[in-house]
């Protein structure tokens, strides 16, 4: 699931400012798979230990000292929440996770850093999450409204 | 697979092998025998492995055909025929062991992996 410019983006009490992209990724933790004697191909085969991660993809600009001085920490978990734009002539789209942060990572771009009055993207901030809910079954993204 | 003309691991696809075949040797110093070397008492007991992995859609189901299998376990004292899924044959096989090989896990449906083995003359 690619969720493009969402409206807005909360992890515990902080609002994450200019997210461009959240992106939930879903892959199998280990795959089982089984043949028989009688045939080279695959009989069985399924995924076990699923898990669902969640990308924030969000561009830190000069002047926001919030984002720019502090961090979410690898471990911390909390609640997640943003609101993904209309589409299709469907209103907005709240979604709520149980999330924990495994990764804070910076991609800066070439060249100097810009410097002025007027706000300009210094960094690109990616935070992955990883979801879980409380028994391990049920979808850990849930879609409130 | 069929034991005594029952289905047996019914939800597994399932891999055969046969362990080694020959003659039982005991030390002649063992046996009390004067001299170097070993004295042939008989064919060697073999056996035959089968691997795979049980799955159900749910654990209530999966329990119930392991406990299938381990009834059937219980209930083979006697020796009997196995015939595999290609269709090869052994006779006057017992069916001694069942053993789950890992976890049971949780996916698409819920699965055990499993080892079972067969022992008889195997000439």
């Amino acid at each position: 699931m690619l969720c493009v410019n969402p409206q807005s983006v909360w992890f515990a009490d902080v609002l994450l400012a200019n997210v461009r992209l959240i992106a939930v990724e879903r892959r199998a933790g280990s795959v089982v798979a089984a043949w028989a004697d009688t045939a080279p191909g695959v009989m069985f085969c399924d995924a076990v230990q699923v898990r669902t991660t969640l990308k924030v993809v969000q561009e830190l600009v000069t002047g926001d000292a919030e984002s720019l001085l502090s961090s979410p920490v690898p471990g911390e978990q909390d609640e997640l929440r943003f609101t993904a734009a209309a589409q299709n002539g469907r209103g907005p789209k709240v979604f709520v996770a149980r999330a924990c942060v495994v990764g804070v990572m910076y991609e800066l771009p070439p060249g100097p850093l810009t410097s002025g009055g007027s706000a300009a993207k210094v960094a690109v901030r990616t935070i992955s999450f990883e979801l879980t809910s409380q028994t391990g079954a049920a979808n850990p993204l849930l879609a409130i409204e | 697979m069929l034991f005594n003309s029952e289905p047996v691991f019914v939800s597994s696809p399932l891999q055969v092998s046969v362990e080694p075949r020959g003659v039982q040797l005991v030390s002649r110093r063992a046996l009390g025998v004067p001299g170097p070397g070993s004295v042939p008492v008989g064919p060697l007991e073999s056996g035959i492995l089968v691997t795979g992995r049980l799955q159900a859609g749910t654990l209530a189901q999966l329990l119930d055909e392991i406990n299938t299998v381990n009834l059937t376990l219980e209930e083979s004292s006697a020796p009997g025929q196995l015939v595999d899924d290609a269709g090869r044959v052994f006779d006057n096989v017992t069916f001694v062991r069942f053993e789950q090989t890992g976890p049971i896990v949780y996916g698409r449906v819920v699965s055990v992996p499993f080892r079972a083995r067969f022992v008889g003359l195997i000439l």
